[in-house]
């Protein structure tokens, strides 16, 4: 397996686990249980997804990736209430 | 001037990356030239195609001899060319006898030789992938690379190993990028040091947040690896 490939793949683990963070973190967040932490580990793994899809031009994701991270930064910042 | 000879194992995954790295440090200590057996090479991973960029670039006193079909190709995987490794100074033919000192000169004082130094550089990322690629690219253009998993990790990095410029990312765990700055410039020893921030964001009040804490630089993932090789140059002392 080249590097290149490597690194792809160390990206779709990557994916794997903030998949799995967010699967965790928004029901609880749409049933009001989420703390500040919960919104920040999920922000995060989305955030994650953005940086890396970048790298590999998967530009699409990284157009939803960023929708997704702007909704949960307003959420963050009190702008946004889940529903 | 006496050399080492190695001989790399067959498998060189992850697994083995960091035992390599001490093995080459070791060897490159004990014996300034080193040539490496790269005949049985059959896996070459990323880690450790980075190690031997870096041991080369830093002393071109490292060789390749004979490398196998899947060394060159995992090279090549990378748009690398492995021949670069196979060409060191100690393969130079050495002057038996090298032209006299003019006269003129034999008065003048001569200080030291200065050796170029490689340049150090701490990337702070919680993304594996991110670390992977800067490892990637900083390594490829010979400087040294130090690696942390999040804002805290990098300063315990810090404490530990001297560094000429620190690259972090703003959103993580533990620590966020902002807090490592203000941290670093609050300490007398880190306190010089180029911070240059690389992440997703590039909103303007998150750019002045970072410039008021004392950030050196900004720059955008996806990140361009000449313009960060040039930008790190610029600003390392």
């Amino acid at each position: 397996m080249g590097s290149l490939d490597q690194l792809k793949q160390t990206f779709f683990d990557e994916c794997s686990e903030a998949l799995q963070q967010i699967e965790n973190g928004l029901p609880d967040i749409r049933d009001g249980a989420g703390s500040e932490d919960t919104i920040n580990a999920v922000f995060r793994s989305v955030h994650s997804v953005k940086g890396g899809a970048g790298i590999f031009g998967f530009e699409d994701l990284v157009k939803f990736a960023h929708v997704f991270e702007t909704v949960l930064d307003e959420m963050r910042s009190g702008k946004l209430a889940a529903s | 001037m006496e050399s080492a000879s190695l001989k790399l194992p067959v498998t060189l995954d992850l697994a083995a990356a960091e035992g390599f790295l001490v093995d080459i440090r070791g060897r490159l200590q004990a014996q300034p030239r080193l040539h490496i057996d790269a005949s049985g090479v059959e896996t070459l991973t990323l880690p450790c195609i980075q190690i031997l960029l870096a041991a080369h670039r830093s002393s071109n006193q490292i060789s390749i001899e004979n490398p196998s079909a899947a060394f060159v190709s995992a090279f090549a995987d990378l748009g690398l060319d492995s021949t670069e490794l196979c060409r060191s100074d100690a393969d130079e033919p050495q002057p038996q006898n090298p032209d006299p000192q003019p006269v003129s000169n034999i008065d003048q004082p001569s200080g030291p030789v200065e050796q170029p130094m490689t340049k150090r550089i701490l990337t702070i990322d919680d993304s594996k992938t991110i670390r992977d690629m800067l490892m990637l690219t900083l390594a490829d253009a010979g400087f040294e690379v130090f690696q942390a998993v999040d804002g805290q990790d990098g300063l315990d990095v810090l404490s530990k190993q001297p560094v000429d410029v620190v690259i972090t990312d703003i959103n993580m765990p533990r620590m966020d990028g902002y807090e490592v700055i203000r941290q670093m410039r609050s300490n007398a020893a880190h306190k010089t040091i180029p911070i240059l921030v690389l992440t997703t964001e590039s909103e303007a009040d998150k750019k002045n947040l970072a410039r008021e804490a004392g950030a050196t630089g900004w720059m955008v993932k996806p990140f361009d690896p000449d313009r960060l090789i040039a930008t790190i140059n610029k600003v390392a002392h």
